[in-house]
This record gives C-alpha cells, structure tokens and sequence, in this order.
C-alpha cells in the first residue's frame, strides 16, 4: 500500500479482513443492517459530524468525549457501518467523512492503549489500573463448579444482549477486555479477562426493560495456561486452554454490587436467561418495518452520551428515518464468502479503497 | 469395540467430548422438552435458547464460524461445539445417541 495515507488504516485494514474472515455475515439478520445504513445516503454521518463540530466547538478533550462511548468496540464497529454509509452516498461529501473518520480513529486510538483495531487483543487498561484492580478486588478462589456457572452467567448475560441489540450492535452492551499479565499476583502464565455488559438496561429503546432489576454487570476471571484473544470486538473471543479447569480466581459485580456466591451466580443466570427468551420474543415480533427503524435507533443509541455532550437528541433524524422508509430490504448479510487481503484492499466493494480516497 | 461412525464434520469451534440425545431446536417452543446434557442441535443458535445452551452438553450448529454466537458462547460454557456442519439438522433426528467431539469437529453416531 501507498504511505500517503494515515498507517492506521492499514491496522484497520488487517484487523478487519482477519476477523471477517472468521465470520459469517449470511447468518446476521433478520434485517441486513447494511442495506439499512447504506440507505442513508450520509444522513447519519452529517449528524456525527454536526456533534464533532459541537464538541470541538466546546473545548472538550477527548477523554471526555471518549466516556461518552460504553466501550472501545462500539467504536470498531460504528466504524465500517460509517464507512459503508459513505460507500453508498451520492454525492460523497469527502472532506465532512475524512473528519467523521478521524476523529472516531482519535477516540478510540485513546480508549485502545495498544492493538487500536483488536487485530488480536482488546487492551483498554492501563498498567496502573490493572494493579488497582487486582490489588482491590477481593478475588475468589476458582474451581470447575464455579467456572460452569460463570460460564452460564455469561451466556445468558450474552443472550440478553443479543435479544436488545440484535446482530447489529451487541458490542456496545458485551466487551471482553484482555488478556492482562498477572503472573506476578497469581503466578506462572496466568492472565485476566474482564467481562463488562453494560446497558444491559436501555429503557430508551426498549419501555419494557423497566422491568430488568440491573444494569451493569462485569465479571473478572482470572485463568491459568489459558491464551485469550479477539478479533475486531473483544466479545470475539478465542482461547487455547481449559477454562473450566483452570481457573483460578473470579470475582462478580452487577451495579458496583459484589455477587460471588455460586447461589446467587445461579440465580443471576436464570434471571438473566429468562429475560432474555422474554426479550427475543419482543424481538421476534418486530415487522420488517419496525427491525429498519430499531437497526437506526441502535446505532444512534451508540451515541446517546456523545450527542448528550453535544447537546443533541440521540435519536434517529427525521431524514435518516424517511431513507429507510418502505424500501425493501432483505433479510441477511448478502455476503456468502469474504474476498482474499489483496482483493479486500482494492476492491471498491469494501472498506479501504473509500478510506484511501480519502487521503487522494 | 466397533470404530464409531462419524456422521457430520464441521469446524472444531470448542474443544472437548460429549455424548449424550440429540434434541433439535428452533426456537423457544422447544424450551419444555430439552433436559440437562441433552446435545443441541440447531440451525444457527439465537438469544432464544439460552435456556437449552445452559443445559447442553454439547451444541452443533449447521451455519457458523469460529467467532459465531455458538462458538463463543460453547467456549465460555466449556462444552463441546461443531459448528458449519451444514446438515446437521436433516442428519440428526430427536432422540439419537451422539458423540460430539469439539476438538476435531466431528459427531459420531454411538
């Protein structure tokens, strides 16, 4: 590739191809979120880049605004459903994208300490805060029973997810942090993985969620000879390594509460998997119509607190809603089989050529 | 002993054996019929059944990759996944003993 554009594009480039490769975007419905935003013809990104203009206009710096985002993988995946947004739009307004484009690549350059994509890793901590953690935490002692349930905790918590935010954007309520050494606390080859799901509770998308009794939950696991690592989002996680056998230390916190008796992990999980076959219910129910218009409210929702910063209304602009209005659109992903890297780079059909022309 | 079978082949998403009765699954409906260790063989997983993921011994899915919803979700459980098995759900019927080996990506009839 030419070096006349920013190296974080190539980063992106890889981590991107490399995880999409492992995925499959057939299976991603029931409404193809693609056709959705690629409707939009830059209505969308001309509302991010009226915040960016607010909040640079304010003064405020970029870790203020980067609290605003629940967590660094909300911002990998907001990324290429800019990008394709753009992609579609006629005219392309290439200087107002360049803008949108890096000042999202700003914000999470800042979030990511290292691995800005997650081509392998998702490292949002610092050392510092690490040692805060594992100096503060009263850890449990891990063995198989316990690491089953957390194992359901997790599914469940996942499922919750999945049902509020469908395939779209689960990410910005499901990150999976790490791996962090801590061998110098736990010994030989051990590492901690941090497992948040946050606005687990959006009453602003779904009334019904009023209901739900909590709204953060994070887990800390720590495992021996267990390798971690993700592919774009941290929940993409793949290990090596027995992680029932092998865990060494947990502790649980819903609402800052610390919840580690294997009983109340129990009831935790079956609260949680219970809303969660309620809310696929209320999910499954949505016309096509009503899932075209929860895929925009979702990806604003991404955005609550930066337009909150911004001063803005979160919601879906009346012109992003009437794009989509009555257009149809199928049900999946219409990509059956993700092209090699140097056909990915080139192709138009995808992200870096747009992102390249940026900077031509 | 007689070599097993083996009835479908996928990608190796979740390491580890189990056997235990197949139960095909669509969706919620199937909640009331599905105990624990039962094998739970799908299309494509969904939120849904989350309550049947809970109480599998081991999840084959027809579609999928190794970052796919029953993939990670298998991982963290720490039972065995096959996923991509493409016919999983024409192959296996309710009510067949299975093996399902995560680690090689393959189901053996038992």
């Amino acid at each position: 590739m030419s070096n006349k554009y920013p190296k974080w594009i190539d980063e992106f480039a890889r981590a991107f191809h490399n995880a999409f490769a492992n995925m499959v975007p057939i299976t991603w419905g029931p409404v193809n979120a693609d056709s959705v935003v690629s409707s939009l013809n830059g209505a969308f990104i001309s509302k991010v880049h009226q915040a960016i203009t607010k909040i640079k206009k304010k003064g405020y710096k970029i870790e203020e605004v980067a609290k605003t985002f629940s967590c660094p993988s909300t911002l990998r995946v907001a990324f290429p459903f800019l990008i394709w947004e753009y992609q579609s739009s006629e005219p392309k307004n290439k200087a107002q994208f360049r803008e949108v484009a890096e000042y999202m690549v700003e914000i999470l350059s800042y979030l990511a300490k290292k691995d800005t994509f997650a081509y392998e890793s998702n490292i949002a901590h610092t050392d510092k805060e690490i040692e805060d953690i594992l100096n503060k935490t009263d850890w449990k002692s891990g063995n198989r029973e316990v690491a089953r349930e957390l194992g359901k905790l997790y599914n469940s918590l996942a499922s919750l997810v999945f049902s509020l935010y469908g395939d779209f954007f689960p990410q910005d309520s499901h990150e999976i942090y790490g791996p962090y050494n801590v061998s110098k606390k736990f010994g030989e080859n051990t590492i901690l993985i941090i497992k948040h799901f946050p606005k687990i509770r959006p009453i602003e998308l779904w009334p019904e969620m009023e209901k739900l009794k909590y709204s953060d939950v994070k887990i800390f696991q720590v495992y021996k000879n267990v390798q971690f690592r993700c592919e774009m989002v941290g929940m993409h996680s793949i290990y090596e390594g027995d992680l029932i056998n092998n865990l060494v230390a947990y502790f649980v916190v819903v609402d800052g509460v610390p919840q580690n008796s294997i009983a109340k992990i129990k009831e935790l999980s079956d609260y949680f998997a219970e809303i969660a076959t309620e809310q696929s219910m209320v999910f499954e129910k949505l016309s096509k119509e009503e899932l075209k218009k929860k895929v925009l409210e979702v990806e604003c929702y991404q955005f609550f607190d930066f337009f909150k910063l911004a001063g803005m209304d979160w919601h879906p602009t009346k012109e992003m809603l009437e794009a989509i209005k009555d257009k149809e659109m199928a049900d999946r992903f219409e990509l059956e089989k993700f092209p090699s890297f140097e056909e990915y780079v080139k192709s138009p059909e995808f992200e870096i050529y747009w992102l390249e022309d940026l900077y031509k | 002993m007689p070599k097993e079978k083996v009835i479908l082949k996928g990608i190796a998403a979740s390491d580890g054996v189990a056997e235990g009765v197949v139960k095909i699954v669509e969706g919620v409906k199937d909640v009331s019929n599905f105990e624990e260790g039962d094998i739970l063989v799908a299309e494509m997983t969904e939120p849904s059944m989350v309550i049947m993921m809970n109480k599998a011994a081991a999840i084959v899915t027809d579609k999928g990759g190794i970052t796919s919803h029953p993939a990670i979700v298998s991982r963290e459980l720490g039972i065995p996944c096959v996923v991509a098995a493409k016919i999983a759900t024409k192959t296996l019927k309710d009510g067949m003993k299975v093996k399902v080996d995560g680690t090689k990506g393959e189901v053996y009839l038992i």
